[in-house]
C-alpha cells in the first residue's frame, strides 16, 4: 500500500454525502471487484485525494445491494484468495448514467462559482 | 400465526447469513492487506498488526453495515428477551414472587375493570340506547315519582322532543289453568315499548296502538323462555289464552329476544291501560314511568322544558292539586348507574394505585 502513504491522512479529502455510492458504481463499470479492490481503485483514480474509510465503504455496499444496483458473488481472486466480487446490475448501470450527469453538472456549477473572477 | 413466525425466522435466518457473509468478506479484505504487507517483507506478525491498523475498527464497520439493513431494533429486542429469560432461570424464587405479584395485580385490575365495563361502560343493548330517556314526575319533595296517565297521554301526543314514548311498570300475577298455580312476573307496557327496545316477534306480533285501548280485548306477548317453560313451546300458541289473576289474556306473539329492560326478568308483557280513576283524574298516580327516545340533536334540558310547558298548559286548563309537578328526565344509562358511578370510580382509582405500588415495588 505504498501509494496510500503518499499523503498524510488528515490532508486528504473527505467524501461528500452521497458521492461514495456513485463512485463505487463507477469503479464497477468495467469489471467486477471486491471491497478492497474498490477502495484501492478509488484511491488511485483520485490520486489519493479521497480517503475511503472502510466504515463508510461497507455500509455503502450494503445500501447498493439493498437497492439492487449491484450484486455480490464469491469468486477466487488472481492471488488465490476467496473474495466477494461485486458487479453492476442493469438498474445499477442506469443509476450510474443518471448520477454521473448530475455530479458533472454539480462539479461544473461549483467550479464556476468558486473560480477566481477574471 | 405459524406463517408469521416462519417469516420472522426466515428474516432472522437471512440476517444470520448476512452477518456471516459480511464477516467472511471483512476477513478476506484483511487477508489482502496482510498479503500485501508480507510482500513488502514484513514478518507475519507485523504484517497482521499493520493490516488491522490500516483496516480500521472492524466492529464499527460491521455494526454500521448491519444498520443499513434496519434490523438492529428487533435484534436488541430479542437480546432483551434472552437476557430476561436468563434472569428468570437464574433466580427462580425471586422470579416466582415477582410473577405472582404481577399476576395478582393484573387479575385485580381486570376483575374491577370487567365489572366497571358491564355496569358503566357497556352500551345499552337497544338501538340508539344512548338517546333513551327515563321519564317521571318531580315535586318539591321527591323526584322521579310515577307519571299519571293523563299527563303521559299529553306528553306523548304534544311533545316536540321525542321520536317515541312508552309507559311501563311491572307487577306480579298468578297464572292458573296450566298445572299448578304459579306466581308470574308481568311487564305492563304501552305499544311503543317494543319499538324503543328494538324487540322483534319470533311468532305472531307485538303490541300495536289498538292494544293500548281499554275497550280492546286483553292480549299478551310472552317471552321465549316462558313460552318454552310454561306453554310447552307450543307452535300453535297464537290465539290461545292464559289465565292471570282470574282474567283471560289472548296470546298474540312470542318475543324473539327479551329486551331485559326490567331489572327483574319478566315472563310476559301485557298492555298497560289506565284504571277508570286514572283515565278520569289528572293526579291519579299509579306505578307507571315512561321510556322515550330523544330526537337527534335535542338536549335533555330542551326536552325537560318541552314537557314542562305541556304540564303548565294542563295546569292552566285543568287546575288541580299537582300543578307544581314538573317533568323528571334522565338518560337511561345515567338513571341506571347514577348511584354506583362514584363508588366504581373510587374502586378503579384505588386498584390502579395498588397496581402502581406493586409495579414500582417489583421494579426497584
Amino acid at each position: 500500500m505504498s501509494t496510500v502513504e503518499s499523503l498524510p491522512d488528515d490532508e486528504r479529502l473527505g467524501l461528500l454525502q452521497g458521492t461514495l455510492e456513485v463512485l463505487i458504481l463507477r469503479s464497477l463499470k468495467l469489471e467486477s471487484n471486491h471491497a478492497y479492490g474498490i477502495s484501492q481503485f478509488l484511491q488511485q483514480q483520485s490520486d489519493c485525494e479521497f480517503l475511503v474509510d472502510n466504515g463508510s465503504l461497507y455500509p455503502a455496499l450494503q445500501r447498493l445491494l439493498q437497492r439492487k444496483w449491484i450484486a455480490g458473488q464469491w469468486k477466487t481472486s488472481p492471488n488465490g484468495r476467496r473474495a466477494r466480487y461485486y458487479s453492476l446490475t442493469l438498474a445499477g448501470r442506469k443509476e450510474l448514467l443518471r448520477a454521473t450527469s448530475k455530479w458533472q453538472r454539480f462539479a461544473v456549477a461549483m467550479a464556476k462559482i468558486l473560480a477566481p473572477e477574471g | 400465526m405459524r406463517r408469521l413466525w416462519s417469516k420472522v425466522e426466515r428474516t432472522l435466518g437471512n440476517r444470520r447469513n448476512l452477518a456471516n457473509e459480511l464477516e467472511q468478506e471483512l476477513d478476506a479484505h484483511l487477508q489482502f492487506l496482510i498479503d500485501e504487507n508480507l510482500e513488502q517483507g514484513m514478518s507475519f506478525e507485523e504484517a497482521n498488526t499493520v493490516a488491522r491498523r490500516e483496516f480500521g475498527n472492524m466492529t464499527v464497520v460491521q455494526e454500521r453495515s448491519y444498520q443499513s439493513w434496519q434490523f438492529p431494533r428487533l435484534e436488541s429486542l430479542l437480546q432483551d428477551i434472552r437476557y430476561a429469560l436468563r434472569g428468570i432461570v437464574k433466580a427462580p424464587a425471586f422470579s416466582l414472587i415477582v410473577i405472582l405479584t404481577l399476576a395478582v395485580g393484573i387479575g385485580a385490575n381486570t376483575a374491577i375493570f370487567s365489572t366497571i365495563y358491564a355496569v358503566l361502560l357497556k352500551p345499552l343493548p337497544y338501538p340508539a340506547g344512548e338517546r333513551l330517556v327515563w321519564l317521571g314526575e318531580s315535586n318539591a319533595k321527591a323526584s322521579g315519582i310515577s307519571v299519571t296517565w293523563i299527563n303521559f297521554e299529553h306528553w306523548r301526543a304534544e311533545n316536540h322532543s321525542f321520536e317515541a314514548m312508552a309507559g311501563f311498570q311491572n307487577t306480579d300475577l298468578t297464572l292458573t289453568g296450566r298445572g299448578q298455580a304459579t306466581l308470574t312476573h308481568a311487564g305492563l307496557v304501552t305499544n311503543q315499548f317494543f319499538q324503543l327496545t328494538g324487540s322483534r316477534p319470533m311468532i305472531g306480533r307485538l303490541f300495536i296502538a289498538s292494544d293500548d285501548k281499554p275497550q280492546s280485548p286483553a292480549t299478551a306477548v310472552v317471552t321465549e323462555s316462558f313460552w318454552a317453560r310454561m306453554l310447552s313451546a307450543d307452535p300453535q300458541i297464537i290465539g290461545k289464552t292464559i289465565t292471570l289473576d282470574g282474567s283471560a289474556y289472548v296470546i298474540v306473539g312470542v318475543l324473539g329476544r327479551d329486551p331485559g329492560f326490567f331489572p327483574r326478568p319478566v315472563d310476559y308483557y301485557l298492555p298497560l291501560r289506565p284504571t277508570a280513576a286514572q283515565a278520569a283524574k289528572r293526579e291519579a298516580h299509579g306505578k307507571m314511568r315512561a321510556l322515550a327516545l330523544l330526537k337527534p340533536g335535542v338536549t335533555l334540558a330542551g326536552a325537560r322544558s318541552d314537557l314542562n310547558t305541556i304540564l303548565e298548559r294542563l295546569a292552566k286548563a285543568d287546575p288541580g292539586p299537582e300543578d307544581d309537578h314538573r317533568a323528571y328526565a334522565e338518560f337511561l344509562t345515567d338513571e341506571r348507574t347514577g348511584g354506583v358511578r362514584h363508588v366504581f370510580a373510587l374502586l378503579m382509582a384505588s386498584v390502579c394505585l395498588v397496581w402502581h405500588a406493586r409495579t414500582s415495588a417489583v421494579c426497584c
